[in-house]
């Protein structure tokens, strides 16, 4: 049996989407419940659905033994675990927005929101800026607009939030797609049943 | 009871118990930070004013106590930690031999290594790499040591799609690409990875360090260990003190490694011991107790409660039999509150008999 983490929402509903072109399905997911596990006994499968940012917490602790999880969640957590496949879904960037005139003055200290503060201090650390960071949890857009922050790091899909606020992206961070990973101790336990697993997919993202 | 089967095992292979006191000076683990893996410290100034830690690691003292001699130790200790942000106190036990490590004297310390994983559960898997092999690798595929740390760290996570990333920014050769590729995917028995390895197109550096590899893994099967090693390059561990095989072991259950160790003759040398060489292991013993040992549901097994009109000489025999027997039993009056929890409750009744109690 091999215990799948997913993300709740559309990322999850592609990885899953997936993960049954493969061959691990399980038709009782897509049944519209508040369940949070479902088992295929067939397939010798089970899921779980959590929040995304909790998906490499399940993995590494091994409460799940893979699971898939965007490469934001890998960069922000660092958690330690094998990072086996680039899935190519969900794909966007991590960026440095504000307004589009935004000027940069190195005599103060830049003001950056996010939802990322690890990688938001690793980035600017790398360029020598002195930064102070605001972690918010949602609507980061907000705090250019509202003079609480001089500019955000955060997701960029398509722009359009961004737009739609007058604000615009600046700087691209990194490229970010969805990864499948496993705990480091079920891999090796698991070793043939979560090989398969991995080749499965790999050989289903070849053909498309 | 794990750790009197541990230390038998140790002594058994003419090992000698290590004990020291419970800190040392702070400079000693200030000046090998990155050998602890960060975390803060326990620290306290003395008596005279200096400044003191409370042990988070006890090989460092070991090879500062070493006199340049062979030396072959184990210990069990508590050491101090910072632990997800707070500190705990966890129990290692651990063997380490110092002094110049031959291939005889290596693979003696990772036939301890499994046969400790052994004493816990049947199902375990212990895990090797050769640090030396995968840095002349790399060395020998002329890459800067930014991007060769960018690659450990790569294999430690068995990250493919980011080592391309190199190739993208051509950096990386593709058929280097292709040998790290190989390196990565290698998951089994020893010697069956070492033959795969031994296929690749390596150079001079790494093949001379694959011997010697291959020379411990025919030393080990004599030990009669090579079935349950696998050779795994995604163990990685820090360069600055390890220099040549390093191993990790596991335990179904448990989703941390448990045991984990190496050669590392790089710590004595910074310590200003250049020509002492040392190879060790320490085992968790926190993470036993966490996943391993069965859950308890029950603080005593009977709790027999009395009343003001009871025979206290009678019950005394009673108990005294149900004790004998292995039963936990707490004797306490009707009136008492109390929140244990016991498998059985009864209420003493004068004449009351052990078969009446266990029906």
């Amino acid at each position: 049996m091999i215990d799948i983490a997913l993300p709740k929402g559309r990322l999850g509903e592609q990885a899953y989407a997936l993960l049954a072109q493969a061959g691990y399905e399980c038709p009782s997911i897509l049944e519209k419940n508040r369940k949070l596990i479902f088992e295929n006994l067939e397939k010798q499968v089970r899921y779980f659905l959590v929040k995304p940012t909790d998906v490499s917490v399940y993995v590494e602790r091994g409460a799940a033994d893979v699971g898939i999880v965007g490469k934001d969640i890998l960069l922000e957590y660092a958690p330690q675990v094998y990072e086996l496949l680039d899935l190519g879904l969900g794909k966007c960037r991590i960026c440095v927005a504000g307004y589009e005139d935004f000027y940069d003055n190195r005599d103060k200290v830049l003001r950056v929101a996010t939802k990322f503060p690890n990688i938001a201090r690793r980035y600017y650390q790398q360029k020598s800026r002195d930064i102070e960071i605001i972690k918010l949890n949602g609507s980061i857009e907000l705090a250019p607009i509202l003079g609480l922050s001089d500019v955000i790091v955060d997701i960029v899909e398509t722009g359009k939030t961004l737009q739609e606020n007058q604000l615009a992206p600046l700087e691209t961070i990194t490229e970010i797609s969805a990864r499948f990973i496993s705990n480091k101790v079920s891999f090796k336990f698991k070793n043939k049943e979560i090989g398969k697993l991995q080749e499965t997919l790999k050989q289903t993202l070849l053909k498309g | 009871m794990f750790e009197e089967k541990l230390n038998a095992l140790y002594e058994q292979f003419g090992y000698q118990k290590f004990r020291m006191s419970h800190f040392e000076e702070y400079d000693l683990y200030a000046q090998n930070r990155p050998f602890l893996g960060g975390g803060h410290l326990i620290t306290f100034s003395d008596i005279d004013g200096s400044l003191k830690a409370l042990k988070p690691d006890i090989t460092i003292s070991i090879i500062k106590n070493n006199d340049g001699k062979s030396e072959k130790v184990y210990y069990n200790e508590n050491v101090y930690r910072e632990v997800n942000g707070s500190y705990q106190e966890m129990l290692q036990v651990g063997v380490e031999s110092v002094g110049n490590p031959d291939i005889y004297a290596q693979a003696e310390v990772i036939a301890l290594a499994l046969q400790s994983l052994k004493v816990f559960s049947p199902e375990y898997i212990l895990d090797i790499s050769d640090i030396g092999f995968l840095g002349f690798v790399l060395e020998e595929m002329e890459l800067s040591s930014s991007v060769q740390e960018e690659i450990f760290r790569c294999f430690s996570q068995k990250n493919m799609p980011e080592i391309d990333l190199f190739v993208k920014k051509g950096i990386l050769k593709a058929s280097d690409r292709e040998i790290l590729k190989r390196l990565m995917e290698i998951y089994g028995p020893l010697e069956e990875g070492i033959a795969q390895v031994e296929a690749l197109p390596l150079k001079q550096k790494a093949r001379k360090e694959l011997e010697n590899l291959k020379m411990l893994a025919k030393v080990l099967t004599a030990f009669g260990t090579e079935a349950g090693i696998c050779l795994d390059f995604s163990l990685v561990n820090s360069m600055d003190y390890y220099n040549g095989v390093i191993f990790q072991g596991f335990l179904k259950g448990v989703p941390y490694p448990v045991l984990s160790g190496g050669r590392y003759d790089n710590l004595p040398k910074r310590m200003g011991k250049p020509a002492t060489g040392a190879i060790g292991f320490a085992i968790t013993m926190e993470l036993i107790t966490q996943y391993l040992e069965q859950r308890k549901f029950f603080d005593a097994d009977i709790r027999m409660r009395y009343e003001d009109s009871c025979d206290f000489a009678r019950m005394t025999e009673l108990v005294t039999t149900l004790r004998a027997g292995g039963k936990q039993v707490r004797c306490e009056h009707v009136g008492t509150e109390s929140s244990m929890r016991c498998l059985k409750q009864i209420v003493y009744r004068n004449g009351m008999r052990a078969e009446e109690v266990m029906q």
